[in-house]
């Protein structure tokens, strides 16, 4: 198994109740597993997903998952 | 529909009858046209013969949701250039209820006075001596004027920044609960009412005047379905309410574009300290609101209340480019701080983002040391003090360069860039550089277009289809300008056929056609009008340039510099 630690950005969160922006949450997923599982364990695949980051270096679905790394998930985004 | 024409040494109040060839015309289409007309491009900004029109968009007032934009234009002591500065709050609406198309406020008063300009609800336009208001804050001013001429008004005002005729002068507008923290912040358009004496301009609310919409029925038609594009969106129904424009920080931040301490760093290590996220998380828990109606006919409600830590209001609305410019700009990680600022900003009349810039370039320079967050509040607030050097900071970033003799000043045409490095979005260095209102990320924001993630297809870090691309983006946001549309409700375009929807509404209103290529042709005409100013003011090629520090200086964690060559930067608008 290999631990991550994953951070959820806008309103990705709202949908885990013991979610703390602080501490993220502490997933424990197969080795061998991309961020696609990730995304996949965390049910967030009907999601609208913008950038996400592994140890602050942006990465694709089919980035292969460090141990013990830290993901930043965003949503799109738009300004003005 | 008409022009009223305020001359302020003669106080004199005319009328025009809205001429033909504007039909369709509001906001920044009508500001740019009539300075460009009317104001000799050569002149003294805060002299007589410059002139401050106000105009609200062409759909303010109406059912269209989220059209609450109030366009304000002259040319600017900041750029020296042409201005358009539009502001949200009730002021649009209710001054399109009552008739009146465009203000044209021009001459000087000879003798120093000061007034009140009043609109009421019949749309008859006065002036009142304003000389017991002359000093006062935006609060406090706000709060007096209530007193005299009841709260049924919208307010548009400056503080002591714009008396003092400052160049980072902003021009306040009040918010659907009567405060004045809206801001037309950008240009020093403050500093211009400044120089008229002009103290506030008051409109009446709930006028019938509004110019009647030819097709109704199919007016309402289409602005049903923007409005529900508006709401189908994830971004603007879900996310702006809960977490407003600072929910760009940490994106932005992890994409390394994120100017930290005056742009040295493309990303602020205490970025969660001061991200969206945290700021729902501190207003939350101190009972303010972090969901909040700022504007008339709003239905996405990105504003915000941020309260300190008894449950007292601080500000209303702290938004993305402020907790930038007063945050990571100024290595700042104390978002009490920052609302203190924002209010600061707010009460005294100042631009958030270029003071926050002018801080920054201070210490840069060593004035202080970056992230002394209480240096940089006895620093704005010697501004209002009228200080030597409150004087210095007040005119933006440019004069604080150069009384330091330091060329670290992230400026385009003497206005601040926005909280998007244009080395590590280089579409952003396209449109700083080119738009005829200096560096203005509302020009032209095409992050999105640069970041893959985001539904992009450019390179971030490369030249290639970036001139072509906030060409396009500049001539849909002069448009946008002019309809009043927020930037934030954009996402009604993404209706099934959503320009040529919001082209319906344009023809159902004014009874004339008009279609996309309308839209695309009038866009263009409008930067034309706008650089045809600026060309005439004596702007050439070298104003279309970013400051050294962007093409020499690697900006971390990408370490990339701006890469589009002069050339390309000039066949921007080779029209
Ligand atoms: S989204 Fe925000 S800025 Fe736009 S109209 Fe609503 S409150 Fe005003």
């Amino acid at each position: 198994m290999l631990s991550v630690n994953v951070r959820l950005f806008g309103t990705l969160s709202r949908t885990f109740e013991d979610y703390h922006h602080s501490c993220g949450l502490d997933i424990a997923i197969a080795s061998r597993g991309d961020i696609h599982d990730l995304l996949v364990h965390l049910d967030l695949i009907g999601e609208s997903i913008g950038m996400v980051f592994m140890d602050d270096k942006q990465v694709n679905n089919t980035t292969k998952l460090n141990d013990n790394a830290r993901i930043k998930i965003f949503q799109p985004i738009f300004g003005g | 529909m008409n022009i009223v024409r305020v001359d302020m040494n003669a106080r004199k109040i005319t009328r025009e009858i809205f001429e033909p060839a504007f039909t369709g015309m509001g906001g920044r289409g009508l500001t740019s046209f009539f300075i460009n007309r009317e104001v000799p491009p050569g002149c003294d900004p805060l002299g007589p013969d410059n002139k401050l029109v106000f105009a609200p968009g062409f759909f303010s007032g109406s059912t269209l949701v989220n059209t609450s934009r109030f366009s304000i234009g002259a040319k600017s002591p900041m750029t020296r250039g042409i201005k358009e500065s539009n502001v949200g709050g009730t002021v649009a609406a209710d001054m399109a209820r009552t008739g009146i198309s465009a203000i044209i406020v021009e001459g000087r008063p000879n003798n120093g006075q000061s007034f009140i300009l009043k609109v009421d609800q019949k749309g008859d336009v006065t002036l009142h001596d304003a000389d017991q208001y002359w000093g006062k804050r935006t609060y406090d001013l706000v709060a007096s004027i209530k007193e005299f001429y009841g709260n049924k008004i919208s307010i548009t005002c400056i503080g002591p920044a714009g008396e003092q005729q400052l160049s980072a002068a902003s021009i306040q507008a009040t918010d659907r609960d009567g405060r004045p923290c809206r801001a037309a912040g950008r240009g020093g358009l403050g500093a211009v009412m400044g120089s008229k004496g002009l103290k506030a301009l008051i409109i009446e609310k709930s006028a019938t005047n509004a110019e009647p919409i030819q097709d109704l029925e199919g007016f309402k038609a289409s602005a049903k379905i923007f409005a529900k594009a508006v709401m189908d969106d994830e971004f603007s129904a879900e996310i702006l309410p809960e977490l407003g424009s600072a929910v760009l920080v940490e994106p932005i931040n992890a994409a390394g574009a994120f100017p930290t301490r005056n742009a040295r760093e493309g990303q602020f290590e205490d970025a969660d300290k001061i991200s969206g996220e945290a700021l729902a998380q501190i207003i939350k828990s101190r009972g303010g609101k972090p969901n909040h109606k700022g504007c008339s006919g709003c239905i996405i409600n990105c504003s915000n209340e941020y309260v300190d830590e008894k449950g007292e209001f601080i500000t209303s609305s702290l938004e993305y480019e402020t907790i930038w410019s007063m945050g990571g700009m100024i290595g700042n990680n104390d978002l009490d701080s920052i609302a203190r600022l924002d209010r600061l900003c707010d009460d005294i009349g100042l631009d958030t983002m270029s003071t926050g810039v002018a801080v920054a370039v201070a210490m840069d320079a060593g004035y202080k040391e970056f992230g002394d967050a209480k240096a940089a509040i006895e620093m704005v607030e010697d501004v209002a003090r009228g200080t030597a050097f409150g004087k210095i900071l007040g005119h933006g970033p440019e004069m604080v360069g150069k009384h330091f003799n330091h060329d670290r000043v992230p400026v385009v045409k003497g206005q601040s860039i926005a909280a998007y490095d244009p080395r590590a979005i280089q579409g952003m260095a396209v449109t700083y550089s080119t738009s005829p209102m200096g560096a203005d990320h509302t020009a032209g924001w095409v992050v999105d277009s640069n970041l893959e993630a985001f539904g992009g297809t450019l390179d971030p870090f490369s030249a290639q289809g970036q001139v072509e691309n906030s060409r396009n983006t500049q001539i849909h946001m002069a448009m946008v300008d002019t309809v009043g549309i927020c930037d934030f409700a954009q996402t009604g375009f993404g209706a099934p056929d959503g320009l040529e929807n919001v082209c319906k509404m344009i023809a159902a209103k004014s009874g004339k056609p008009f279609c996309e290529a309308d839209w695309k042709s009038t866009g263009k005409m409008i930067i034309q009008t706008e650089l045809e100013f600026n060309k005439n003011a004596g702007f050439t090629k070298e104003q279309d340039r970013l400051p050294r520090m962007f093409y020499e200086e690697p900006l971390p964690p990408h370490n990339k510099v701006v890469v589009i060559q002069d050339d390309d930067m000039d066949s921007t608008f080779a029209f």
